[in-house]
């Protein structure tokens, strides 16, 4: 019997990015369960994965790493960083995290709610960004939605903790992408309320990897 | 600073690359002037004389610099600036500050390649920042002073072609006199900027009416910036058959080339530029929205298969790292663009705002061979394809992992690339052309081995190559217009190419029939 129940939750908690990434592909690698997707592919995936970073001066040593394989070309930090920060939509992509952050729907999340908030009262548990939007992305033939759904921004013991609710999660690829915008975010409202970053947590729903990344995991784990 | 000069700036800070004389003009001293009317072609020449003297003094200044000779006198010019580098100047007009400079051009894997002249970029000085080609639907636009505004948002985002798909439907819906005075403008701008128009007729549903003296237009050697692709089946050949012969008829006469669609072979839309030949995907063109515009190609890179030859041989591996290469210098050019896009296609996207993000979702890049070699002598014809089908396989898996990294990442994205073949005009720097030419005297020749078996490869070629490949039959000696007909429902009937021309050029006395 595989150990796959819709309530399977798992807990990592790493004081590196790095640390933290090859937790987490080891847990979904050994622990998944295999399924094939709409697109026909071999998944592993296991449900519910918390993940915390708890420095987060490596930040973006999991891109580096991938960045070293030369089958690919990972997007570029610089890109990365527009892509959470810029605040105009692009035509070039389906959809876009900085202009829902900034920008949703005439709303500006960030400078007119989260930085207010926090500035009046720091221990506020209301500190939410949303990027998903059931008007826009809960019609039925919708091509692409955003995979980070929401983040929570916490202020304790001086330092802005963010936490990532991310629907669908390739682990490979996309987490290592995902701590990085949540921290280029992050480190954008901590320079504005002039507060450390603290802990960065992802909350991955649908944690998977890819049956052609095995190959890729196994060398990163045995390095 | 002087004000025109301040505004032939502007029009570069605004469009970034390589800008002709003609559009400067345009811009720096308002609307166009009737060309007909002999005091108005007086200032007209004034106006270019003073816009050069203004343009020299930037060159001067080291600010532009000469890049290349267009069409009708028509020069052209560029920002004479590194990338990183920029040009400030106060305008006194608007007590503002005018900052140009040019889009980095980010490191490419293809360096010692286009030293080596077997890769070349298609418009270097636009290769990031103009699209190559855009598609105008003419069932979606309701008048032609829509088309034209259309026409003139999207010749200054592309730097190869405008296709008007379905122009049967301004033909039909229009005064003729009208069509005509369109085309003549289309014609006349496609030169004064450097670029061309393809517009596709489906024969099956002209109105004859209105046709027959637009066709005498579209025919004659005055337009040849302006292409017509009549699409067509063998049944429309027979339907068809007074309006097939009338368009035969008018191309014969003038001599000129003259390109086809199989609607057999393809559903999807077929076009041609300087570059080469345009498609979409057969089953993204089935299920695309129904936009008014749409980008069809981004960027191109011309391969000089004959130049690989002889610096590489024929070395499978190397050539699929080749494209590897190539793959990689596409995207890093399409980060720039999407990221720029708003910016750079501002004036065709802000047309059609609710179809936004829909605007690149049918583009690809392209991949254009040069001297593939199928038909040159002493060269394996099944390893060429083997080679560039070994390297479809590798672009393709490559674009694959990067439609899926840039989805994990939350910024889903499109990257595909097309292989095509280039036309000789794609580039100055292409080898002399060594292909062999199709030519058949009749039908006869289309049933003998030798031919068919030409025909049969270029057939093969056109299914390796998905971005679409023009197959010319090079008609020689004296014909009539209904041997041809018969000649053109075998190619329909009997070969599956999307896209086919007949070149006239070296014909004989031609026997026309008149069925009207």
């Amino acid at each position: 019997m595989p150990r796959y129940f819709h309530t399977y939750k798992m807990e990592i908690k790493e004081k590196t990015a790095e640390k933290t990434w090859k937790s987490i592909l080891k847990h979904v690698l050994e622990n998944g369960t295999e399924f094939i997707d709409r697109k026909n592919r071999l998944c592993k995936e296991a449900l519910n994965i918390v993940a915390t970073i708890e420095d987060t001066k490596d930040i973006t040593k999991p891109i580096e790493i991938l960045s070293s394989f030369k089958k690919w070309v990972y997007p570029s930090l610089e890109e990365l960083k527009s892509s959470i920060l810029e605040k105009e939509d692009s035509p070039g992509y389906y959809y876009h995290y900085g202009s829902r952050a900034f920008n949703y729907s005439g709303i500006n999340q960030i400078n007119d709610y989260i930085l207010p908030l926090l500035k009046k009262d720091p221990t506020s548990k209301r500190g939410i960004v949303v990027f998903y939007g059931p008007e826009k992305d809960t019609l039925p033939l919708k091509k692409e939605t955003p995979g980070m759904v929401m983040m929570n921004f916490n202020i304790r013991n001086k330092k802005l903790h963010a936490t990532v609710v991310i629907r669908s999660n390739d682990l490979f690829y996309g987490w290592p992408c995902n701590i990085v915008q949540a921290y280029f975010l992050a480190d954008y409202i901590s320079r504005e309320l002039n507060v450390q970053i603290g802990s960065i947590t992802t909350i991955s729903i649908s944690a998977h990897l890819f049956e052609e990344q095995f190959e890729y995991i196994n060398k990163i784990l045995h390095e | 600073m002087e004000e025109t000069r301040e505004k032939i700036i502007e029009l570069f800070k605004n469009k970034g690359s390589e800008i002709s004389t003609g559009e400067l003009l345009n811009y720096v001293y308002g609307s166009k002037t009737n060309k007909d009317n002999a005091d108005s072609k007086r200032e007209s020449a004034q106006m270019h004389r003073k816009l050069l003297y203004h343009i020299n003094k930037l060159v001067e200044n080291g600010i532009l610099r000469f890049s290349r000779h267009g069409e009708k006198g028509h020069k052209f010019f560029a920002l004479d600036i590194g990338e990183n580098e920029e040009i400030t100047e106060f305008s006194s007009k608007y007590k503002r500050k005018l900052t140009v400079s040019k889009p980095l051009m980010p490191l490419m894997p293809i360096e010692t390649y286009e030293h080596q002249g077997i890769i070349n970029k298609f418009e270097t000085e636009s290769w990031i920042d103009r699209l190559n080609s855009v598609v105008i639907m003419c069932k979606k636009v309701d008048s032609i002073d829509k088309l034209n505004a259309l026409f003139e948002s999207a010749i200054s985002v592309i730097n190869d072609c405008i296709c008007l798909e379905n122009f049967e439907d301004i033909i039909n819906k229009n005064k003729k006199e009208d069509v005509i005075k369109l085309i003549e403008k289309i014609n006349s701008e496609c030169k004064d900027y450097g670029k061309q128009v393809s517009c596709t007729i489906d024969i099956s549903k002209i109105n004859k009416g209105n046709f027959l003296e637009i066709l005498q237009k579209a025919a004659s050697n005055e337009t040849n910036k302006v292409m017509f692709i009549y699409s067509l089946d063998a049944h429309d050949v027979q339907e068809q058959f007074a309006i097939l012969n009338e368009i035969l008829v008018a191309y014969m006469k003038k001599k000129k080339l003259i390109y086809f669609k199989n609607k057999r072979a393809t559903n999807s839309l077929q076009f041609v530029g300087s570059a080469g030949p345009y498609s979409i995907l057969e089953k993204e063109w089935e299920n695309k929205k129904d936009c008014l515009s749409f980008a069809c190609a981004q960027s191109s890179l011309i391969v000089d298969v004959e130049k690989f030859y002889s610096v590489y041989g024929l070395d499978t591996e190397k050539f699929a790292q080749l494209m590897l290469n190539v793959s990689k210098s596409f995207l890093s050019a399409n980060t720039l663009q999407r990221r720029k896009s708003k910016d750079y296609f501002k004036s065709i996207i802000s047309l059609d705002k609710t179809n936004e993000k829909e605007f690149l979702e049918l583009s690809r890049n392209y991949i254009r061979f040069w001297n593939y070699g199928l038909l040159q002598p002493g060269i394996d014809q099944k390893l060429v394809l083997n080679m560039i089908n070994e390297a479809k396989k590798r672009i393709d898996e490559f674009s694959m992992a990067e439609e899926t990294i840039y989805k994990s990442c939350g910024m889903p994205t499109r990257f595909k690339i097309a292989l095509s073949c280039a036309f000789k005009e794609a580039n100055e720097k292409l080898s002399s052309a060594k292909y062999k030419k199709l030519e058949i005297t009749g039908l006869e020749d289309l049933y003998k081995p030798k031919i068919r078996k030409d025909i049969m490869e270029k057939e093969i070629a056109s299914s390796v190559l998905n971005g679409g490949n023009d197959i010319t039959f090079h008609r020689k000696g004296n014909f009539d217009s209904q041997e041809i007909m018969r000649e053109l429902s075998i190619i329909i009937n009997a070969y599956k190419m999307p896209l086919f021309s007949f070149n006239f050029e070296g014909s004989g006395d031609a026997k026309i029939l008149s069925y009207l």
